[in-house]
């Protein structure tokens, strides 16, 4: 109903839009009926539509006519149609916020504090700004220098510097200071931080990685010389285990820093012209029980990557022997390898294949992983223009929620937990030629690995410890930073754990029976590497002491560091503030800080045992493999898994309850010490609670997991008519789509749908089985095993099609991200508490409620997008 | 003044249906545009809801001796057109030889005396006559359009090879073409006009027309696509066609 | 110069690496299969292929 029919109709008119005719202002009535309509519903009560004139006769003639929408976006907490008291509130409240805080928005300003800001950014940009200009030529003048070939290059010159390096390092480490020095010290280091922090580059990187250093060596310097109590034996008993923890701590810190120095961020290389001088390619799809529909995507995508046909043979590695794999194959025209048993599993499946297959390179993906087409012409020129080179790896990338994201809710928005190691460690180890095979989306050499008796069997992780027999044997290995296959993340928390102890257990497996800082073959750096990934996984125990160490003063009051309170701050709080720093500098958008906290307590109590019993005897232990894509059919939270989290929660609550106690009722020149120990427990009581808001499991119904889309693409309908669309989201099962049109579509209909790539088109027929609005989904209509093909060729397997992904993330922010896990812990208590029995619950639901509705007060930020806006 | 020349590679392609979308779009977009048609079949008048029965064209005052610009229309877009008008076959034959001057219409084009930014839209029939010789060279860009059809292929192999447009080598340079009617359904018009773009490459205009429903129905209601369905993919396709069209001229 | 953006070019612009080095092996692949498939397209082609001619001069290339 537009405006004109309300004039048309006199006899309709509501009192309000009269009044307005009466006074002869029918432009002003008409301004009035737009600006009713969209901010007020029809049913409102007289009183609103009062408040409601009020606010409109205050605005200008020539803002008249967008006022409701004014009103909306500066107001977007408040219900204008009903309003209650609270809104009232919300309403002066946000008018208050907008005329001081956000005064540059509006046009009135009450307070001017421009000058101070700009005052501000004068002092900031005038450090900062040599700094950049420094940080850039530096960069350009180190680009020139081959990092890995320096050391070799001139031995002996190298040496002297590195001498003269450690001894001023040791001299750093080991000054004692004064309290003051101390103090002044930190202070001074911190300032250099900061300013290195906002700057960006790579020799801040280098200053932030050596203050870290320092400042942390100190630390553990001043940790073994003046704070272990020997005359105490329950001192020196926590003491020592603490201790233990913080040098475990501490060369994870140093290791990870050189691990990551310098990340290598290869590029693709070309491959000649002539196609027939590329190599031929066997690609490997081994499965075990994942269901057909997950394998048949692959497939069909391996099938598809562009390289000569004769010199490309794709094979399911079926270790679960299924004749409707063995169907599937010979259909789509795909080699089928099963055998007579499981030895080995996934290492023992593809040795067997190998001794079947000829090709002079070996391509493997698990079976979700689906390759885009590009993958071999993106990664094969390496090969050709490094003989020695044995190895390419590319990232693994989820187009599913892992189970943090599912529960926490933060998919898309927070880099993942794979993030990190796919995007930065990776890249790192690349430099030193370290990069190691993940066991799938990557190329190896079949010469090489036939040399080192193929994929180790020795261990659970298979994919490391053939990656560390082919660098002993002198083979070089490349990492490509390029996302070039898709798959399925673990369904469950469960799952993931079950995952992540295989890994943790293999890599303590191959500590033990092939110790990279021993044997034969490897560079220093090489061997540095793989200790840092291998130890990394032993940080369960010293993770479980630091949960657990405040406890022992709070509990059992004894001086674990023997050392006054304020001395233990001005050494500790330092180290710490610039380890995430540094790591929040490197890491920047791919994790953001405090995450890895969350993520190690998660897993610390899981991992602790296996790697222990590992590195006792790395024998005993089974392969599991890691199950995908199933359904959770209702949200549940797993109990069995936290209820260590739940173990560590009562006890650090039992510290608080202590600390609380010691601050009234101990010695008063314990106080400090008390609040330090309160701080640490309240901190471990964080990061418990996300474990526990990531034990929630959220639910998740489909089989085929929904990836989201934006591309345009054309409807067909059976009268022949066409209509534009916007493909929201796919799977192998159907599409959601959004029609931009007001054409309606029944609901049952068959429609053919037209999805474009590059100068290409393809049709599917489509039933429409749900619509909302404009939103509807629609599942495939019998498929032929081409329109299957084509279907993989315009989604999954576009080259371009997971590569800009990871690319939205923004830079990390420490205090949001700190903000953010505070958030998730107090969702994680949440659930805690619903738990409990009502009488306990009660106040505490109360409590949260209310703070949620003191939330809804607040003033809200108001995002000017108007610039945006005229653009478009 | 921009004169472009749209021409089927044989009938039916849909030239006229370009003429009458394009023409629209370009000044919804705000261009000053006039549509002239070489036609005889005088087709295009009707995109424009011109009566029917109306016989009046440029032809046809031309024929009954009266000056051919009386004949100029508007449409209620503001498109300015003018019909080919309705003539018998010996009076055009007649037209042609005693009327039509071997630069008549570059003479006419000048009298008309447009500003440098209007557009010229000349709609001709796909067999050449001294009327489509003349409007090919005196555009400024052809617009040759094909149905991604195997008789399209053929012809289009045909006319290239036998230099019917390509004898002057000014005409090669600024012919492009346009797929038109590409039907979703159809596998074979796919492959076809695969091979079309792989053997025109970057001769083709990269829009392509799908066959649609609503192309049909606009004319069966005296309008463009661009009107009856605005939202359509037709639709919008046009107006990709148009902005190609204008940055043509920019480049 | 391609006919428009196609997935590869978006690829390889996101990583600054020059997409010409790309074969397209699945679409040549598909082309012989087309011909293959129709035997006027065949004919008509394999002409072109023998007469070579001016079917995508260009201004600007």
């Amino acid at each position: 109903m537009s405006t004109r029919d309300h004039f048309n109709k006199d006899t309709k008119l509501p009192i309000d839009v009269k009044l307005f005719f009466i006074i002869n202002q029918s432009t002003i009535g008409k301004d009035w009926v737009v600006f009713k309509k969209t901010l007020l519903a029809d049913n409102t009560p007289l009183f609103s539509i009062l408040v409601g004139i009020v606010f409109f006769a205050f605005c200008y003639d020539d803002n008249r006519k967008n006022a409701a929408q004014i009103f909306k976006k500066h107001f977007p907490h408040v219900n204008f149609s009903e309003p209650t008291l609270a809104d009232i509130l919300r309403f002066f409240l946000q008018l208050l916020w907008l005329s001081t805080v956000q005064s540059n928005r509006t046009k009135n300003k009450i307070i001017n504090l421009d000058f101070i800001y700009l005052a501000l950014t004068f002092i900031k940009l005038s450090l900062l700004l040599p700094l950049e200009k420094i940080s850039i030529s530096t960069d350009r003048m180190l680009n020139k220098v081959e990092i890995s070939n320096m050391s070799l290059s001139n031995k002996f010159e190298s040496q002297i510097y590195l001498l003269f390096a450690g001894l001023l390092a040791i001299i750093c480490f080991s000054v004692p200071f004064t309290t003051s020095a101390q103090v002044t010290f930190s202070l001074l280091l911190l300032f250099v931080a900061f300013l290195a922090y906002s700057t960006p580059g790579k020799l801040p990187r280098l200053v932030l990685i050596t203050l870290s250093v320092t400042i942390s060596s100190r630390y553990l310097w001043w940790r073994y010389n003046s704070t272990l109590n020997i005359d105490n034996s329950l001192d020196v008993f926590f003491g020592v285990i603490l201790i233990f923890a913080e040098t475990y701590a501490w060369i994870v810190l140093l290791l990870g820093f050189f691990q990551i120095v310098w990340p290598l961020e290869r590029k693709p290389l070309a491959l000649p012209e002539d196609t027939s001088v590329w190599p031929s390619v066997d690609i490997f799809i081994p499965t075990y029980n994942e269901p057909l529909e997950i394998v048949k995507t692959t497939l069909l995508a391996a099938l598809d990557i562009d390289w000569p046909k004769n010199k490309i043979n794709v094979f399911v590695l079926d270790d679960g022997n299924r004749p409707e794999f063995k169907i599937f194959a010979n259909e789509v025209g795909a080699g089928y390898i099963t055998r007579d048993n499981n030895n080995h599993a996934k290492a023992g499946n593809i040795n067997h294949a190998l001794t079947i297959t000829q090709g002079d390179y070996i391509a493997i993906f698990d079976c979700d992983h689906v390759p885009v087409r590009s993958f071999l012409q993106i990664t094969m020129g390496s090969f050709l223009a490094d003989i020695k080179l044995a190895l390419v790896q590319t990232p693994h990338h989820f187009y599913s929620p892992d189970p943090f994201e599912r529960n926490i809710g933060n998919f898309k928005r927070t880099p993942n937990e794979n993030n990190l190691f796919y995007s930065v460690v990776q890249d790192g180890n690349d430099l030193w030629n370290a990069s190691f095979f993940c066991g799938s989306c990557s190329i190896l050499k079949r010469d090489p690995l036939l040399e080192v008796g193929g994929i180790a069997t020795e261990t659970v992780t298979e994919d490391a410890h053939t990656a560390l027999r082919l660098h002993r044997k002198g083979y070089s290995s490349a990492y490509l930073n390029i996302i070039q296959a898709s798959g399925l993340a673990t369904e469950s928390l469960s799952a993931h754990v079950g995952q992540r102890i295989r890994w943790a257990r293999g890599m303590a497996q191959i500590f033990r029976i092939d110790n990279p800082l021993l044997g034969k073959g490897l560079s220093i750096s090489q061997r540095l590497c793989y200790t840092n990934a291998m130890i990394h996984f032993l940080g369960g125990i010293p993770r479980l002491i630091f949960l657990l160490a405040p406890l022992g003063f709070l509990l059992f009051h004894s001086y674990l560091i023997y050392a006054p309170a304020i001395e233990i701050l001005l050494y500790a709080a330092p180290t710490l503030i610039h380890a995430n720093i540094a790591n929040s500098y490197i890491q920047g958008r791919y994790r953001y800080s405090f995450w890895a906290e969350i993520y190690e307590t998660v897993l610390a109590w899981y991992i602790a045992r296996p790697t222990t019993v590992a590195l006792i005897n790395p024998k005993i232990g089974k392969f599991n493999v890691t199950a995908k894509g199933g359904l959770i059919e209702k949200d549940y939270f797993d109990l069995s898994i936290s209820k260590p989290y739940l173990t560590l929660i009562v006890l650090n609550i039992i510290g608080i309850v202590l600390a609380v106690y010691r601050y009234f009722f101990g010695p008063d020149d314990e106080q400090l010490t008390v609040i330090l120990n309160f701080a640490w427990t309240a901190y471990n009581l964080i990061l418990l609670g996300g474990a526990i808001s990531v034990a929630q499991e959220t639910k998740q119904l489909r089989t085929n997991q929904r990836i989201e889309a934006n591309t345009e693409i054309i409807i067909k309908n059976n009268s022949g008519h066409l209509f534009c669309a916007t493909l929201r989201d796919f799977s192998s099962a159907g599409v959601g789509l959004y029609i931009n049109d007001e054409t309606k579509l029944e609901k049952n209909e068959i429609i053919h749908i037209l999805i474009p790539r590059g100068d290409k088109e393809f049709l599917f027929p489509v039933r429409i089985t749900h619509e909302n609005k404009n939103y509807i989904g629609a599942i495939f209509e019998k498929l032929t095993i081409q329109q299957q093909l084509e279907f993989t060729q315009c989604t999954y397997s576009r080259s371009d099609a997971w590569s800009l992904w990871n690319q939205n993330f923004a830079k990390d922010k420490p205090l949001s991200s700190l903000i953010s896990i505070l958030k998730v812990s107090f969702h994680g208590y949440l659930i805690l508490l619903r738990m409990l029995p009502q009488f306990i619950t009660k106040p505490f639901l109360l409590l949260s409620s209310f703070i949620s509705y003191i939330k809804t007060l607040l003033p809200k930020n108001i995002i000017d997008n108007t610039l945006e806006y005229k653009d478009a | 003044m921009r004169i472009l020349c749209v021409q089927g590679i044989h009938s039916s392609v849909g030239s006229t249906t370009v003429v009458a979308n394009a023409s629209r779009i370009l000044k919804e977009l705000g261009h000053d545009v006039l549509v002239f048609d070489l036609n005889p079949n005088n087709l295009l008048r009707l995109h424009f809801n011109m009566d029917w029965q109306n016989p009046s064209g440029w032809a046809s005052n031309i024929s009954h001796e009266k000056p051919w610009f009386s004949a100029a229309f508007e449409c209620e877009q503001g498109v300015r057109f003018i019909p080919f008008g309705q003539i018998n076959y010996k009076k055009l034959q007649s037209l042609l030889i005693n009327s039509i001057a071997e630069t008549w219409l570059p003479d006419q084009l000048n009298l008309l005396n447009l500003s440098n930014d209007s557009w010229v839209i000349i709609n001709i029939s796909s067999e050449l006559n001294e009327l489509s010789t003349q409007a090919l060279k005196s555009s400024d860009i052809i617009i040759r359009v094909i149905e991604p059809q195997i008789n399209s292929l053929s012809q289009l192999i045909d006319s290239i090879q036998s230099s019917y447009i390509y004898e002057d080598v000014s005409l090669i340079n600024k012919s492009f073409y346009l797929i038109n009617k590409l039907e979703p359904t159809s596998l074979l018009d796919y492959d076809v006009a695969l091979i079309l773009k792989k053997l025109l490459l970057n001769k083709i205009i990269p829009v392509t027309i799908h066959f649609d429903e609503n192309i049909k129905e606009a004319l069966a209601n005296k309008t463009t696509v661009t009107i009856h369905a605005p939202k359509s993919p037709a639709a919008i396709e046009f107006r990709a066609l148009a902005i190609w069209l204008i940055n043509h001229f920019n480049r | 110069m391609k006919y428009e953006k196609n997935d590869v070019n978006e690829l390889y612009e996101s990583i600054n690496v020059d997409a010409n080095f790309y074969v397209e092996i699945k679409e040549n692949e598909y082309l012989t299969k087309i011909k293959n498939k129709w035997l006027l397209i065949n004919e008509i082609v394999s002409f072109v292929n023998e007469n070579p001619s001016n079917y995508n001069n260009n201004r600007t290339a």
